[in-house]
């Protein structure tokens, strides 16, 4: 006898109805389920506590590498300007205000300077004499600009002025020549010196 | 913690899963893949998307194992590691169809998919589903009363 289409339905419906996943695995597999729930909430939890951390840290160096690159660029710039004003400067050949080869004596002159007029340790070895002094700026700050002579008569002019205020320039010298001059830049007991002179 | 709506989807995955492996414990596994890998995305827990990943895995496993037809229950080597119930005739019935044309029924009869939404499920066209769950069902019918003939006929007079 053929079975009816409808009956067919209803059993095929009936057999897949009966079938069901036994209590004792469908308890063991919500365990497993909440036990890998747990597993991933643990896992994101730790992977965003990580992930601030790292956001953090990155926008620490960024801001970091931020301002020593903008710190870089502006003493690079202050740099460029100091060398260029002490250049017009040097051209300028204004006239000497004080003369003497006394370095206490320059002091006393310019007593409106805030700090003490230094013979630095270069000039001193490489045999110049002074001359004589006057007031002059740099970068807006009163300097003291002295004229030096060489040993072969060759003049110079060092500029003083505190490091602090300008530009501090770190440990060493730094050489730069424009337009035939050469300037030579450094720092000494916190002074910023300037030594302008014909290049060779 | 209890969640009867969870329990009855898992229920419901447990059902489509035997209607594609026709044997207990493969769809126990199928289903507990299916559910680990829901619960690592975080879900969604609803009967699309529990069958979708249910199928993906068992696609799957029948690539990765290189079967591509069911021999039919009562011709393989041990019934009894086949299905639960080995002697019950529905079961053996369906076991004739391959795994494709058990889902179709699956889905059609327990499920209520239209013909339309199993032809989006297996790429193929509406009429192709009406024909292929017709010659099924077809089978299954055949199935059933060439049994009952059988039975009959062994029966002592």
């Amino acid at each position: 006898m053929s079975l009816p289409e409808s009956e067919l339905d209803d059993q095929i419906r009936d057999h897949y109805e009966r079938q069901t996943l036994p209590v004792k695995r469908l308890a063991d597999l919500r365990a497993r389920m909440e036990e890998e729930r747990s597993i991933v909430e643990r896992r994101r939890k730790w992977l965003n506590g990580h992930r601030l951390f790292a956001m953090a840290a990155a926008l620490v160096l960024l801001v970091g590498f931020s301002l020593s690159l903008n710190h870089r660029i502006q003493s690079a710039r202050l740099y460029e300007a100091v060398v260029l004003e002490i250049v017009k400067n040097y051209r300028k050949d204004l006239p000497i205000e004080v003369e003497t080869s006394d370095y206490a004596t320059i002091n006393t002159h310019l007593s409106r300077l805030d700090f003490t007029v230094i013979e630095p340790e270069l000039v001193r070895g490489r045999g110049f004499q002074l001359i004589g002094g006057r007031y002059c700026s740099l970068q807006g700050h009163l300097a003291a600009q002295l004229s030096l002579k060489s040993e072969d008569s060759a003049i110079a002019t060092l500029y003083e002025v505190p490091a602090v205020e300008v530009i501090p320039i770190g440990p060493g010298y730094r050489m730069t020549e424009v337009k035939g001059v050469r300037v030579t830049l450094w720092e000494e007991a916190g002074i910023l010196l300037g030594l302008a002179e014909q290049a060779q | 913690m209890e969640d009867p709506d969870l329990d009855d989807l898992l229920q419901s995955g447990y059902r489509y899963a035997l209607s594609l492996t026709h044997e207990a414990a493969r769809a126990e596994d199928l289903l507990q893949d299916a559910s680990l890998s829901l619960t690592r995305k975080g879900g969604p827990w609803n009967r699309r998307y529990l069958f979708r990943v249910i199928r993906n895995r068992f696609i799957d496993g029948e690539r990765r194992s290189k079967i591509v037809r069911f021999e039919p229950a009562d011709t393989a080597e041990d019934p009894t590691e086949m299905f639960r119930y080995p002697e019950d005739t529905m079961q053996k019935a369906l076991g004739v169809l391959e795994a494709e044309d058990r889902e179709l029924i699956y889905l059609h009869i327990i499920e209520g998919w239209t013909a339309r939404e199993l032809a989006r499920l297996t790429g193929s066209n509406r009429n192709t589903i009406l024909s292929r769950i017709h010659r099924a069902k077809a089978k299954v019918r055949q199935h059933l009363t060439s049994t009952d003939g059988k039975e009959e006929a062994n029966e002592p007079a």
